[in-house]
């Protein structure tokens, strides 16, 4: 603003009688122009986009550069007799002075219709409270342009007339109102964003136990379509006001999301329209005034997310519990059941056989030995798949290292707990080290894995790692989805970090006092 | 030989009784649960107790709490438990540092007379004698860089039975071999797994116990 200033008193220069000053007004004339149109496309934050710096940098090369040639020729005398002369002249050339003239013209008839254009698509991506507080510069700024779009066509179309100097001076009006209601909107701007926070405070003071924090801060932002997401840091998961999981807006989608935070922890995101870092942190200072009510609603939120995750998780325990009730079913039944039935038979046939053909009763009962010893052996997996009896009589780490020594791939034991835990959270570690052991020897092609189960801060956290192929995914396998709800019942997590190529490691974090 | 006969299921208990009976020995006590098992042992000094794992008071492992309590106060009388499930863990700790006069069998093997009347008159005489599924679960555990990879499948098989605690004679019986082939087999075992060769079975356990668990 200020270099438009110094632009404008050398465009006066044009109406002094020293020739090397009327000289120098002539040429740089119109570099007010170019500089009033820098300030408009760098409102309100000072910054050119990079089209707009283009625009701009055209504009300045040609009122300055471009139109030298039009200075070699151009003799005042042609125009009026008591200017001083051009000290700029090498010759007379009116023709000259006409081509260049009207492309000069023309170039910036060109520009001025791009500063519109960019004019109007800042109006059209400007938030409603932006809109408010810059419409009257835009106004100007329009209005400005397309008197400077009027009096170029004028020039080339028919010379300098009355028209032209009617024109001139129309444009003078929206000119100097530029820098007046930039600067106004700027000081309105101030003192509307003091104000909603103020008003904010008030609100949230009167009613804070009320629901209508959204609405409240909607309104201090001036922004009907603002959103809150509050940030769950057990989940790393945004959520909505219900508890559900929201996903925050995606870069270029036009909205926007400032973290409210407090001693460095995450606690809300407000989604709002998309504008400037600047408007951000307006955003983030009425959010932070609101810090204490988007708190509350947090937990609240929190805690509903809660219910529905157990509720979930209850129905998938229960489904998991038919389920495994009916392939126990199908264990006994196919397995030891059939076994004991064919037992039978062969027994009673042996019995039958005795005393005509003691050499086929023998073979008889041999048989109902083997089939036997097949029941007992499958009864004996099928109680350790149950509950492992090594896992209450002697603690987590001797199941674990029983566990161990039967995976297919070499196992090394980390740290394991010397002392008894208790038996939920014994029961859901050593299922977790099972399924992930298991994993490993179906999927990981692994060469070794090591388990670790180590007490801190009031948990116990259950490791199993591995070097495979990595790719694991909790959410296909029902393996690790049911481990998942197993812990969930003793508020416990799961977490798999499973990079392709990296590994497996199964990590579970279960509360225990 | 005398015997104290140990398990809370009468039914059960009064199987091996009679099963022992009739094959030569002497059941000087039953017990149906760790103390009574305990206080029965100490009195009658029996030369071998058979010793259910899961007994009162807890019902958890009570019955190899106990066996270890004897191991410790009366060496002289052997302990062979029998368990529901195979827990190689128990069998190692329950041999501990001496493999001798003890034992760790699957229930189930009861139903071999043979074979375990066998084993009883083993522990009883001071030798050991191992389930072989507890042997297989510590032989064929996955290691890095496994020694066992050098054995050949006869010196492997050899090594399984050595574990259960058999005795070279019992071991060519059984694999139809001479003892001379057998001694062969063992030498070169010892040989391959760098252990040094041990002259009673029971110390020859211990030393491949403690390299399968290794």
């Amino acid at each position: 603003m200020v270099a438009t200033g110094f632009a404008w008193f050398l465009a006066g220069l044009s109406s002094v009688d020293v020739p090397i000053l009327f000289s120098i007004g002539l040429f740089l004339g119109s570099v007010w122009v170019v500089t009033t149109m820098h300030t408009l496309l760098a409102a309100p934050h000072g910054r050119l986009s990079t089209g707009d710096r283009r625009i701009v940098t055209a504009a300045y090369l040609l009122v300055t550069v471009g139109i030298l040639p039009l200075f070699f020729f151009f003799d005042p005398a042609s125009e009026c007799e008591e200017c001083p002369e051009n000290v700029f002249l090498v010759e007379r050339n009116d023709t000259a002075v006409d081509i260049f003239g009207t492309a000069i013209n023309l170039t910036g008839v060109v520009l001025v219709v791009l500063v519109l254009r960019s004019l109007v698509r800042r109006w059209r991506a400007a938030t409603r409270a932006e809109r408010r507080l810059y419409a009257p510069m835009y106004g100007a700024g329009v209005a400005l342009m397309l008197a400077l779009i009027g009096q170029l066509a004028l020039q080339s179309a028919i010379g300098q007339s009355d028209a032209l100097v009617a024109v001139s001076l129309l444009s003078m009006l929206p000119f100097a109102l530029v820098p007046y209601l930039f600067l106004g909107a700027l000081v309105r701007a101030r003192y509307v964003q003091g104000g909603a926070v103020g008003a904010l405070v008030a609100r949230l003071a009167e009613a804070p136990a009320e629901r209508n924090l959204r609405d409240a801060l909607a309104e201090a932002l001036d922004d009907p379509s603002l959103e809150l997401h509050y940030w769950l840091p057990e989940r790393r998961q945004f959520v909505d006001s219900d508890g559900r999981p929201v996903e925050p807006p995606e870069e270029g989608s036009g909205r926007a999301i400032t973290t409210i935070e407090r001693d460095g922890e995450c606690i809300a995101g407000i989604v709002h329209d998309a504008t400037l870092p600047e408007a951000q942190e307006h955003v983030r200072r009425v959010g932070a005034a609101a810090y204490l009510a988007l708190e509350n609603e947090r937990l609240d939120a929190e805690l509903r997310a809660k219910i529905d995750e157990l509720r979930a998780s209850r129905q998938r325990m229960l489904q998991i519990g038919l389920e495994e009730r009916r392939r126990l079913e199908r264990n006994l039944h196919d397995g030891a059941q059939q076994r004991l039935v064919a037992m039978a038979l062969n027994i009673r046939l042996a019995r039958a056989k005795l005393n005509d053909d003691p050499l086929a009763a023998d073979r008889l009962l041999a048989g109902a030995g083997e089939e036997l010893d097949a029941a007992l052996a499958e009864l004996r997996e099928l109680a350790r798949g149950i509950h492992p009896a090594v896992l209450s009589d002697r603690g987590l780490g001797t199941a674990l290292e029983t566990l161990a020594s039967r995976a297919p791939v070499p196992v090394e034991l980390a740290e394991l707990p010397d002392e008894r835990l208790p038996e939920a959270v014994e029961l859901a570690a050593y299922f977790v080290v099972a399924e992930a052991l298991t994993n490993v020897a179906k999927y990981a092609n692994a060469s070794h894995a090591t388990v670790g189960v180590a007490r801190q801060n009031g948990r116990v956290l259950v490791e199993v790692s591995d070097d495979g192929v990595g790719g694991a995914n909790p959410e296909n396998g029902t393996g690790l989805r049911g481990l998942a709800d197993r812990l969930a019942v003793l508020e416990g997590r799961l977490e798999v970090d499973s990079e392709r190529g990296r590994g497996t490691t199964v990590r579970a974090r279960i509360p225990c006092g | 030989m005398r015997v104290v006969v140990a398990d809370d299921s009468v039914l059960l208990r009064e199987g091996v009784v009679r099963l022992l009976s009739e094959n030569g020995f002497e059941v000087v006590g039953q017990a149906g649960d760790a103390e009574d098992l305990i206080r029965k042992v100490k009195a009658h000094k029996p030369d071998v107790a058979v010793v259910d794992i899961r007994m009162p008071p807890t019902n958890t492992d009570d019955g190899l709490r106990a066996a270890l309590e004897i191991r410790a106060e009366l060496p002289d009388t052997g302990v062979l438990v029998l368990s529901q499930y195979v827990e190689e863990g128990y069998a190692l700790d329950l041999v501990g540092d001496s493999a001798g006069g003890v034992g760790y069998l699957l229930k189930d093997r009861v139903a071999d007379v043979e074979r375990f009347v066998d084993s009883v008159r083993r522990v009883a005489e001071g030798g050991s004698a191992l389930d072989p599924e507890v042997v297989s679960q510590l032989v064929g555990r996955a290691r890095r860089d496994d020694p066992l990879a050098e054995l050949t499948p006869r010196e492997r098989e050899v090594l399984e039975l050595m574990a259960e605690g058999r005795s070279n004679n019992a071991i060519a019986e059984h694999m139809i071999v001479t003892e001379r082939a057998v001694e062969k087999h063992v030498t070169s075992i010892f040989g391959k797994l760098g252990l040094a060769p041990a002259p009673e079975d029971h110390r020859r356990v211990l030393a491949v116990l403690a390299f399968l668990r290794a």
